[in-house]
């Protein structure tokens, strides 16, 4: 492990050897973090968290708390600034896939499923227990489930902005209808162009 | 120099005789910052990243970080942030890519609000103002004295022109062009920002002259190239038709309404691989 001075790694921490922590990062006792892992600047993880290897945690990115469920995440996955994966509540757990990437200020609640190559744009929120399969894209701005869990399926996509009320079925292109001012299916050929 | 005792300045970066560092600040080995910038608390600036005079960032903004885009290998390219730039709360500025010119670059005296995100490749002119969570996909260039509410997404490749204003949680996903309102997720031009202009001191007449370009383009019902040949009769009495006839012209070069898009990769041949997914993630 190599940690900045300044950062705070607790002794019940199991950190594999090549793993780098940057400058004010804290981690707790109970965190394992596999090899290849880089966390940026003032990155905390906390709790009863596993993190496979090669995944990337931009500065001030935060992972669980000090009480709560379990976090898994898988490899190679991207965290950016400010993204966030809440604790799961006791006993609950959440679990992230592998080769995900999270824009900046993504929000995962607590008891999420997340597949992998899901892509997540800025700001992006999803709450609890929502499950997102594999190859989904979700863009900035998107909230989910903030009243109810949802599922976004497989291969999907929902354009930036789109107020998501329903589940979204596997290969659907979501995006929002002028004519009615709701969500709804569009053809996934047009992935271009979000303006009049 | 004021540098807290807290902070971490690494060896190589230049940091000005005049410039403050507050508490648990990370500055990178390859960062410049010029004199009178003061960094608040947590600021985290990485990358060959250059900022210049008079700055005020506030606490938890991560500047120079790496690019969201699946073509970035770790290349060494740049941010510029110029002179009197005001830069709130938990704002994100990415460094350029190599494809997207290699350099993100910030003018002088934009008010860039709490958790803006500004990406790879974009290009902010003079006295903009970006307010609360706007947010910048890569190659976006922002002309001088455009104002962006909150919550507005700007899709990649998107060109704002000078002195437009868009309204709050907007979707942008065309070129804007200059004095212009935009408003609503369909990305609507609403009419003319004539408030803007009047605020910026424009003369009645070309806000009238203005007004009268904005009926031809978007409520005389004429086709564009015909709604531009229009214009174009009055363009040698304003040239702020002009400005505007040359900024929908351009428009039309790039790709779906985006002049930046050309530089997109070009499409890939029939007999090669296929290609990689749309690679930003803004």
């Amino acid at each position: 492990m190599k940690a900045h001075r300044s950062a705070v790694v607790d002794p019940g921490a199991v950190i594999a050897e090549d793993v780098e922590i940057g400058p004010f990062c804290i981690v707790g006792a109970g965190v394992r973090i596999g090899p290849g892992c880089r966390l940026g600047a003032h990155v905390l993880i906390q709790g009863s968290v596993v993190v496979g290897r090669d995944n990337v945690f931009h500065p001030q990115s935060k992972v669980g708390a000090a009480e709560g469920g379990r976090i898994e995440i898988g490899d190679g996955n991207v965290f950016r600034e400010y993204s966030h994966i809440d604790a799961p509540k006791a006993g609950g757990e959440t679990r992230v896939g592998s080769r995900n990437r999270f824009g900046v200020c993504v929000a995962i609640g607590s008891g999420c499923r997340i597949g992998n190559d899901v892509r997540m744009g800025g700001y992006a929120l999803l709450g609890d227990a929502c499950v997102v399969e594999d190859e989904a894209s979700i863009e900035a701005q998107v909230v989910i489930g903030n009243e109810e869990p949802k599922r976004v399926g497989r291969g999907s996509r929902v354009r930036s902005m789109v107020p998501l009320t329903e589940d979204v079925p596997p290969s659907t292109f979501m995006d929002w209808d002028p004519d009615t001012g709701l969500p709804g299916a569009r053809d996934g050929a047009a992935r271009e162009g979000g303006g009049a | 120099m004021a540098i807290h005792p807290s902070a971490v300045v690494e060896a190589g970066a230049r940091v000005h005789a005049s410039a403050e560092i507050g508490p648990f600040c990370v500055i990178g080995p390859k960062v410049t910052i010029g004199p009178g910038t003061k960094l608040m608390q947590g600021v985290t600036v990485t990358g060959r990243t250059t900022i210049g005079a008079r700055n005020l960032i506030h606490p938890l903004c991560v500047i120079g970080g790496d690019p969201q885009d699946l073509s970035f290998k770790g290349e060494d390219t740049t941010t510029s942030i110029g002179d009197e730039n005001v830069i709130r709360e938990s704002v994100t500025i990415n460094k350029g890519t190599i494809k997207g010119g290699g350099q993100t670059v910030i003018g002088n005296r934009n008010l860039i609000m709490a958790i803006v995100h500004i990406a790879h490749d974009c290009l902010i002119e003079d006295n903009t103002i970006l307010a609360n969570a706007a947010l910048l996909a890569g190659h976006v260039r922002v002309e001088s004295f455009a104002i962006i509410s909150g919550w507005v997404v700007v899709h990649h490749f998107v060109t704002i022109g000078q002195y437009v204003f868009i309204g709050g949680a907007s979707r942008v996903g065309k070129d804007v062009p200059p004095y212009m309102l935009l408003q609503g997720m369909g990305g609507e031009i609403r009419g003319l920002n004539s408030v803007g202009l009047q605020r910026r001191g424009f003369k009645p007449e070309a806000i009238n002259a203005l007004r009268e370009a904005y009926r031809i383009l978007y409520r005389s019902g004429l086709p564009k190239p015909e709604a531009l040949s229009e214009l174009e009769k009055m363009d040698g009495q304003y040239p702020e038709i002009k400005t505007v006839v040359e900024f929908l012209r351009a428009a039309d070069t790039g790709h779906m309404g985006r002049r930046r898009d050309v530089r997109r990769k070009p499409p890939a041949a029939a007999s090669a691989p296929p290609p990689e997914p749309e690679d930003d993630i803004e």
